[in-house]
């Protein structure tokens, strides 16, 4: 996964999350408000007719005692009349006290309810606050991460790219020039090579071979891949390559020995009877890529027998494979990940 | 004198023998034999690693080639060899890639038999064997008519 889509990824998910809390807090917040306003109204209602049914029965006890004493004799009527205000009485005030025990009860209940409402929320919304600033920390932290990371690789992808490579008992320098163009989506890898011919090597035949050698090189190694995008997002999907060979005087990627007659050519001596498949063959060392044949001196070398130009200089192609420097820089300019199909 | 002439006598019967090279490569290994009598012989020896490889080759099939070198040139060639780096251990630099590994063997009268495995490169450049490998570079060259090479 390339770095940018995973800070990406990781900001989307920040968002995400952030959202889904604040509506998970919301919704929290909306229920125990109505839970709590519905416990409210419950009590308030039980309170009134608590007070309705007790003041009630204080009335039809204060009309039953007075009914009830008006037969009697009036002496003790007013005695009766007195017993019955002072019980009525006495029902009143037990009346209005448990009713406002009730009410008592019906708001400072609500008030708890409301209080652990309101703490919910703030704790609720606290976490989400934390939360958030947490992941944003991160996804920052990974934003740098990856600004610092696609700056290295970059570092490793210049224009003038050199890079050390070794196989087995064989060490040397790839060097080539790679331009990427955005707009087209193509990458120009140019090969300067100096050539230093021996005194009996003719000027005819050097420039004879030299285009023999030039034409075989572009051909062999120009477009048979592209460049695709494998990873992270780029605006290239899939990138041409073009290789140009240039032979210079000066400024040289790779210096040439040209001999005469014939001989066993390496990447730095070939032969003016060199054939433009051992050209190819030796432009595949400068691109970075290693002998692919048999060696008695190599024993762990991996031997292809797919017809690759590494293997036999002669017959063979260029495969895939053999374009991973090229899908390498390009990978370590942009950030993304090409391979070569 | 009499020093002098057991000296070319030993060198008469001395063979110097070159292997550039590797049978598994494409290009294969050339072996190149000469003894102080001036007898030259060359063959190349491949083992084909691969059928398309062996087509290209196929089409030019190269035999063993043999011959003579004058005998005080092949005796000068013998008597040089005596003083090559007999013995050293292959350098540890890096070869150039498809630089050619060079094998030199001094089979000496009395059995003794000397090896010497250096880059080719190295040895162009050996103030000692380079002018030898160029001695038998042209003779090969000659013999073979440009088909077989060092």
């Amino acid at each position: 996964m390339a770095c940018r889509d995973t800070v990406g990824r990781a900001r989307r998910t920040c968002i995400q999350w952030e959202a889904t809390q604040r509506a998970r807090c919301a919704a929290w917040r909306t229920v125990w408000t109505q839970r709590c306003t519905a416990w409210a109204t419950e009590w308030e209602q039980r309170c009134t007719q608590w007070r309705t049914v007790t003041e009630r029965q204080c009335d039809r006890w204060e009309e039953e005692r007075t009914r009830e004493c008006a037969d009697w004799i009036i002496i003790f009527r007013w005695i009766c009349l007195a017993w019955t205000w002072v019980s009525t009485w006495v029902c009143r005030a037990w009346s209005w006290v448990t009713s406002t025990v009730c009410d008592v009860w019906t708001w400072v209940t609500t008030q708890v309810c409301r209080t652990w409402v309101w703490i919910g929320s703030l704790v609720c919304d606290l976490w989400v606050l934390v939360t958030t600033f947490v992941c944003r920390l991160w996804v920052f932290v990974l934003d740098t991460w990856c600004t610092l990371w696609c700056a290295v690789r970059r570092l490793f992808a210049p224009t003038e790219f050199s890079e050390g490579r070794s196989e087995c008992i064989y060490g040397w320098t790839s060097r080539y020039r790679a331009e990427f163009d955005l707009e087209r989506c193509h990458l120009q890898i140019t090969l300067r090579i100096r050539l230093n011919p021996d005194a009996d090597v003719s000027a005819t035949a050097l420039a004879t071979q030299q285009a023999v050698w030039e034409t075989a090189i572009e051909n062999a190694w120009s477009g048979q891949f592209a460049l695709v995008l494998t990873d992270g997002t780029c605006s290239c999907g899939r990138v041409t390559v073009a290789v140009d060979v240039q032979f210079v005087t000066s400024n040289e990627h790779h210096t040439v020995r040209v001999r005469s007659g014939s001989g066993r050519a390496d990447m730095t001596n070939w032969y003016v009877t060199s054939t433009g498949g051992t050209a190819a063959h030796e432009s595949g060392h400068m691109f970075g890529n290693a002998d692919e044949y048999a060696d008695s001196n190599c024993p762990g070398r991996t031997v292809t027998s797919d017809g690759s130009i590494m293997q036999s200089s002669q017959t063979g192609t260029v495969k895939a494979r053999h374009y991973d420097s090229f899908a390498r820089w390009l990978s370590n300019r942009t950030c993304c990940d090409y391979a070569a199909r | 004198m009499a020093a002098s002439q057991d000296r070319d006598a030993a060198a008469a019967e001395t063979r110097l023998t070159i292997e550039v090279g590797d049978p598994l490569s494409d290009e294969g290994l050339t072996r190149v034999a000469l003894d102080g009598a001036g007898e030259f012989s060359a063959e190349l020896i491949r083992k084909g690693p691969s059928p398309r490889a062996d087509q290209y080759k196929a089409a030019e099939p190269i035999g063993p080639v043999r011959g003579r070198m004058p005998a005080p040139q092949a005796l000068d060639l013998i008597r040089r060899s005596q003083q090559f780096a007999w013995g050293r251990a292959f350098p540890s630099r890096p070869g150039i890639p498809d630089e050619a590994v060079v094998v030199w063997r001094l089979e000496q009268p009395g059995g003794e038999t000397r090896f010497w495995k250096a880059w080719l490169r190295d040895v162009e450049q050996d103030s000692v064997a380079g002018p030898v490998l160029d001695a038998l570079r042209r003779q090969l060259a000659e013999l073979s008519n440009d088909r077989l090479y060092l």
